[in-house]
């Protein structure tokens, strides 16, 4: 019996875990009951025959610079060099707007005149500019192109200029080359003593700001604008510090075309730039001269010398590099287990090529000292992170370009090494000295160019086997790839010796590696058992694909070098390193405290700098319910700019939830941002927000907004439309394309949706997916791009829909077939779809942009956005049309100060208020998740480059927005009921939709009758 | 201490007290009431309260923000006679609470019981395996990313493989398979307290019972379960016989994880969502606190046909 039980628990456990398959069976048998025998699969149809298979045509593909250089490995390096003037430019072939510096507007004349003497030989190119040059070459032979150029002020992104030489691109990667600029803490930022002078620590330094709880406030970054020297290089760093143009002896023409921000350009130099010494030369080079071994002392005991906090240096390359704090370790410095104390460099914003730091040491004595640094690499198991050490602004020795920090849980105290291990030990002088550290690929850079290529071929053999066998391939069908496509059997075996070679090369970088190496090991299995049988291809094939995807992660990880640096010391030769932790009890300790400081420490109120005086000015207070990091940002700015204010801000971060329930309560806030976009109607038809059309310069205001983008925010009553809330961010969609796919498939990127059909057609017959959001947009779309309407306004603030029309039903009929009859997908995950090159179309929100720039780093320039496709008008004009979502600001009607309230309104959507908060939240969650502001200008301004962003300003015009009523809620709630029981079951769509018709209008009249006797 | 046994105080004559022997009665047990005030303090205003509050929003035309007008029984009469979806959320809430309910009660109970048979360190291993989804939060969001409606969505990726379908299945939105699936979920959290709870209620029988269960001649495990663990164990099938039931009425918050809120075509739609739907979304209070009162009837109800229905066991 009890073994009968016994039994029985398994079985019931067993049961419990197969409760999922089961279901799944259950859900299995109805569908096959319900399928209609009548409806033939699309897949089906769509598998293509031989003669389908389109014949490739001329590749849009990257050359890329190893190509390039493999290509010319035959060229000497040139032995010679020669420079070019830039004044030496040919004007009839640049644009009109570059400038010569003796015809620079007062403005910058005034900026140019302490330019150590190259005033006078420079020009000034705007951000959308092209400057053209003549030179001639003495000999053949590679040169490196080093330009010396000033950073006149502009958005704050780094500089990008593309360079052709004769009219064309070398390689894919001259397309984009980066001119840094330098950034500096702002000194207003440190605390002064009441004479105006700074406040210096124990070590000489300035301390932060503080704010009234003893909080450090972070300081803000200013650029530092001056003449900088570089060599043209790559964007993504695999290459080291410079690049090799192959240029024939006699005449050729350069141009560099702007991509992003305006620069002034002295001077081109041609040349190759000379070999460093090693380390022993360079130690026999110190002998030579009689450098001694420095004792500077100026703690007494002599054991540590010059200690600089990293957090704060005195130059860096990015705005993104600020200080931050660790309160998880009491060996930090400086130490505080309640208040914030800014001690730390973080390594997760320190982290991708060429941002370096670099910190002012006062040197008593000269000699030679070995570099100490205290950090915390723990993020790259089984390897290290490499760094470039300048020493005064120079690189001292070719292992200085090595530095390597390994990989440890906890934090380090290490001396800087030559990669074999050995200390190395530099020369300073007496006086201030400068130390660099600058993020590089290192040996790193040539292995992820190679995964680079290989990832990049590898996609390109998934999708050509794709195209024969669908995105759900036959496993027991033998589609005979050989004789189809042996080419990319071909290409894949070479690509999977290349990986076998890339995997003894890391081996023999970073040692025995392990977990580091293993996805690769997998995918080569996965490739030679393809190629081998390709038979089984179609087997494998979902495997292959997703190994390759954790490749492409792999990849975009590796780029990233991060290391968190505490301080940066010179210590004298002899010296011990001082410990890294504190010990055990200390530990204890600090936990204890940072316990007990929990409960009197307010997190909520850090960044206040004043206490509030009472009567002294109004004060208002401010909700938004975004994030922590959005919250003390927008704290900051309040901070910064109190001048500009009417009057003190009180910022709470609350939960959206709460908002409702203080209004009910009558204990709101006067200002409520970041509401959703159906909230500012539905809290006025219940009187709860302000008409912001009352104030004087609410025109004024208006006018930084898209037109439309105020429409779901106005509501009419009487006669006379009232305006609700301000918009604060505004997103719509648009059309991203993948230039490689569809060029191979000679598919014209879509105008109007009679070219998409013929572009889904094409698609389908090579099994891949236009991208169609199955929202309420898509038909918004359609319906507006015909004239059509959601709703038939009424007046008086009453509507109902205007869905029951002829051209509404067809239009809805439209929407649903390409789910139905296209194939479309209602659910995928499109960045990721898109990067495969699945889906290498599709329509999606603009600040996809982001996430796609970042997580997908090797399709970068493969692709493009643009207007989704339109509608063509009776005149033969496209209207591209599309609609738009967004959040707004609302001032609530309890409000004692409301001409204060919208005075802070006024500020906060201001172009300026606006950009320098898109730009610091950039700054501090990445590029991924830049701001869309609702404020075309400052939209503008943000580091979008040039080109990307006149698209989205051409799809800027385009966007509208649905209009709010009372019940409208119900609107996209039952359309979206209508398609999925159209997508899911085959309903009739005009059947379907009419029964949703009616019940949307009977919610809309009810709603709007409750709100009809209101005022 | 002068306290009164209440054997004691049962065994004096009924009779009508006076206020003055109330008072003095309370005096005498003043550290009992002393003790039971935190909780009933809370209780009062945290349940009786707001229970009073919504009874008497419910009569009114609460928009959460402008002072109520009272409609009396408009909205009674609005909720029985022209609300389609009512009725859609009454009929979801039945089958699932008729399911997942004494289902899960059921799977609760013999799961605990089979327990019941391991050894103590076994059972404790397996107890927390059965009851680890029931307390970890959102970890139900793993059938998301099983039943995903994207082609790669794990079980339509193996239905496409195996050639049964040809295009991916929009499970959680898809009226024909929403409620099994919700089902199945529901049942796979259902190991909760109530699981606890049995297996306590299966260790708290004294083992001596059985033994003189055995001598009076009880012939098989089933009639030792019936006849024996069952009846001593009544106050812990009580307990989760109620958690149970309105555990099935409140289930709101997991099913919009699995088909977000509102469910496509009100396939799942239960009077939960209805209450949420008017009370968050349309801002009609006092439409949603006749919901809610209603819903709070119905909850009381099949509590009390439950317990006649516990009583029951053994006899």
């Amino acid at each position: 019996m009890k073994i009968v039980k016994r039994y029985l628990a398994m079985l019931l456990a067993l049961v419990m875990l197969l409760s999922v398959a089961g279901s799944a069976a259950l859900a299995v048998e109805s569908q096959e009951g319900t399928a209609d025998p009548s409806v033939t699969t699309p897949t089906d149809q769509s598998a293509p025959t031989l003669e389908e298979t389109p014949q490739k045509v001329e590749k849009f593909s990257k050359y890329k610079y190893s190509e390039y250089f493999d290509d010319h490995a035959q060229t000497p390096f040139a032995t010679g060099s020669f420079t070019v003037a830039a004044n030496t430019y040919l004007p009839e072939q640049s644009s009109a707007n570059v400038k010569v510096d003796t015809q620079y507007d007062s403005q910058d004349a005034e900026a140019f005149k302490a330019l150590n003497g190259l005033a006078g030989a420079s020009i000034r190119t705007e951000e959308d500019s092209t400057v053209v040059w003549n030179f001639t070459v003495p000999a053949d032979g590679l040169y490196a192109i080093n330009v010396l150029y000033y950073t006149v002020p502009g958005k704050k992104s780094d500089i990008e200029r593309a360079l052709t030489i004769d009219g064309e691109q070398p390689f894919t990667e001259a397309g984009a080359l980066i001119f840094p600029r330098t950034w500096i803490d702002n000194p207003e930022d440190f605390k002064k003593d009441d004479n105006g002078d700074f406040v210096l620590d124990a070590a000489g330094s300035k301390v932060f700001k503080t704010d009234v709880h003893d909080n450090q406030i972070r300081p803000s970054s200013i650029e530092k604008n001056g003449w900088y020297d570089i060599n043209c290089r790559d964007a993504s760093g695999n290459y080291g510090d410079h690049l090799y143009f192959y240029l024939t002896a006699g005449a050729h023409t350069l141009a560099l075309t702007s991509e992003r921000e305006p620069m002034v350009i002295n001077r081109l130099t041609f040349a190759v730039p000379g070999e460093l010494p090693t380390y022993a030369q360079l130690q026999e080079e110190y002998k030579a001269k009689g450098y001694q071994n420095g004792t500077d002392a100026s703690v007494e005991d002599g054991s540590v010398s010059i200690k600089v906090q990293a957090e704060r240096p005195s130059q860096k390359s990015s705005t993104t590099l600020y200080a931050e704090y660790d309160r998880t370790n009491p060996a930090m410095e400086p130490y505080s287990y309640d208040t914030i104390a800014l001690n730390e460099i973080d390594g997760g914003k320190f982290t991708s090529p060429y941002q370096w730091l670099t910190w002012e040491m006062d040197v008593k004595e000269a000699g030679l000292y070995k570099i100490v640094t205290r950090f915390q690499q723990s993020t790259k198991d089984g390897t290290f992170c490499n760094r470039i050490l300048y020493v005064n602004g120079e690189v001292p020795c070719q292992e200085a370009k090595h530095v390597r920090f390994n990989y440890d849980n906890g934090w380090q105290v290490e001396t800087i090494c030559a990669p074999n291990g050995e200390e190395m030990y530099f020369y300073f002088n007496e006086g201030i000295n400068t130390i660099t550290l600058e993020v590089s690929l290192g040996e790193f850079g040539d292995i992820l160019d190679r995964v680079d290529s290989v990832v990049y071929e590898l996609n390109e053999c998934y999708r050509d086997i794709l195209m024969i066998t669908g995105s759900t391939p036959d496993a027991y069908r033998d589609y005979a790839f050989d004789d189809l496509i042996p080419e990319t059997l071909k290409t894949m075996e070479e690509n999977s010796v290349e990986i076998k070679q890339i995997v003894e090369d890391i081996e023999t970088l970073v040692g025995d590696s392990g977990s580091f190496t293993s996805s690769f090991k997998t995918l080569v299995q996965d490739i030679d058992t393809m190629t081998e049988t390709p038979r089984v291809i179609a087997k494998r094939l979902q495997n292959f694909k997703s190994n390759l995807g954790t490749i492409s992660t792999w990849l975009l990880n590796a780029t990233s070098q991060p290391v968190s640096l505490d301080w940066v010391m010179l210590s004298p030769v002899e010296a011990k390193n001082p410990k890294s932790g504190k010990g055990f009890f200390a530990g204890v300790k600090h936990q204890l405290m940072m316990f007990l400081a929990s409960f009197y420490m307010d997190y909520d109120d850090v960044g206040r700098m004043s206490e509030y005086a009472d009567g002294e000015k109004e004060e208002i207070k401010v909700w938004v319910t975004t994030s922590l990091d959005q919250s003390q940002i927008l704290r900051s700015l309040i901070d910064n700019n109190q001048n500009d204010l009417p009057c003190k801000v009180n910022l709470q971060l609350v939960s959206a939830a709460t908002v409702l329930p203080s209004i009910a309560a009558g204990t709101g806030p006067d200002i409520v941002l970041g509401v959703g976009a159906s909230d500012p109607i539905n809290y006025a038809i219940r009187g709860a927000v302000m008409d912001m059309s009352q104030f004087d310069t609410y025109d004024q205001v208006l006018k930084r907004f898209n037109e439309n983008a105020i429409i779901p925010y106005q509501y009419e009553k009487n006669g006379v439309k009232r305006t609700y809330g301000l918009p604060e961010t505004f997103a719509f969609p648009m059309l991203f394309y993948r230039k490689d796919v569809l060029s191979e498939l000679e598919i014209e990127i879509p105008k109007t949706w009679e070219d998409v059909y013929n572009c889904i057609i094409k698609l389908n017959m090579n099994s891949m997916q236009f991208g169609v959001p199955g929202t309420i947009n898509t038909y918004g779309t359609l319906l507006y791009q015909n004239g059509g309407q959601f709703y038939e306004d009424k007046g008086n603030g009453e509507a109902i829909s205007a869905l029951d029309t002829a051209q509404s039903i067809q239009l809805f009929q439209k929407w649903t077939e390409f789910f139905t009859a296209y194939d479309c997908l209602v659910t995928y995950d499109f960045a990721n779809r898109f990067r495969t090159g699945e889906t290498p179309i599709g329509i999606a929100d603009y600040t996809q942009y982001n996430q796609l720039s970042v997580f997908a780093p090797e399709i970068k320039g493969l692709w493009g956005f643009t207007n989704v496709p339109g509608t063509v008008q009776k005149d033969g004009t496209i209207d591209h049309k599309t609609l738009a979502s967004g959040t707004a600001s609302v001032i609530l009607n309890t409000s004692k100060h409301p001409e204060e309230a919208w005075a802070f309104l006024d500020w906060w959507t201001s172009t300026q208020i606006q950009y320098e908060y898109g730009l610091e939240i950039e700054s501090i969650l990445g590029t991924a998740s830049r701001y869309n502001t609702a404020n075309l200008e400052a939209a503008s301004q943000l580091p979008w480059s040039t080109a990307d962003f006149k698209a989205i300003e051409e799809a800027w015009g385009y966007a509208t927005a649905l209009p709010e009523y009372p019940g409208s809620y119900i609107l996209g709630r039952y359309i979206n009921f209508a398609f999925l029981e159209v997508v899911n079951n085959e309903a009739d769509p005009g059947e379907q939709l009419l029964d949703y018709v009616k019940m949307i209008n009977e919610e809309l009249v009810r709603k709007q009758a409750e709100f009809a006797e209101i005022q | 201490m002068k306290f009164k046994l209440k054997r004691d105080r049962d065994q004096e004559p009924r009779r009508k007290l006076t206020k003055k022997e109330i008072a003095t009665r309370i005096w005498n047990d003043r550290v009992a009431y002393l003790m039971v005030l935190p909780y009933f303090a809370l209780f009062v205003c945290f349940t009786v309260i707001p229970v009073l509050i919504s009874i008497f929003y419910s009569f009114t035309d609460f928009n959460m923000i402008q002072t109520p007008n009272f409609v009396w029984f408009e909205n009674y009469t609005r909720l029985f006679l022209r609300d389609d979806i009512f009725l859609i959320a009454i009929r979801n809430t039945v089958i699932l609470a008729g399911v997942t309910g004494p289902i899960g009660y059921l799977l609760c109970f013999f799961f605990a019981w089979a327990l019941n048979e391991f050894t103590p360190k076994v059972r404790a291993v397996l107890t927390l395996m059965f009851y680890a989804p029931s307390i970890s939060g959102n970890a139900f969001l793993v059938f998301t990313l099983l039943f995903s409606g994207d082609s790669y969505g794990f079980i339509n990726a193996w239905l496409i493989k195996l050639g049964v379908i040809n295009s991916p299945i929009l499970w959680f939105q898809n009226t024909q398979y929403m409620m099994p699936l919700v089902i199945v979920v529901l049942l796979w959290t259902s190991l909760g307290t109530s699981f606890l709870n049995f297996i306590a209620g299966f260790q708290g029988v004294d083992r001596t019972y059985y033994e003189a269960a055995a001598v009076d001649g009880i012939r098989n495990r089933w009639q030792e379960l019936w006849y024996v663990t069952l009846p001593l164990m009544k106050e812990s099938l009580m307990f989760s016989a109620v958690m149970s039931i309105t555990g099935a009425f409140s289930i709101g918050p997991t099913i919009d994880g699995l088909v977000g809120f509102p469910s496509t075509g009100y396939a799942v739609h239960t009077i939960m969502h209805h209450l949420n739907d008017y009370g968050g979304q349309r801002f009609e209070m006092g439409y949603a606190s006749a919901i809610a009162t209603l819903l709070f009837v119905l909850m009381v109800v099949c509590n009390k046909v439950i317990q006649k229905l516990i009583r029951k066991v053994g006899n």
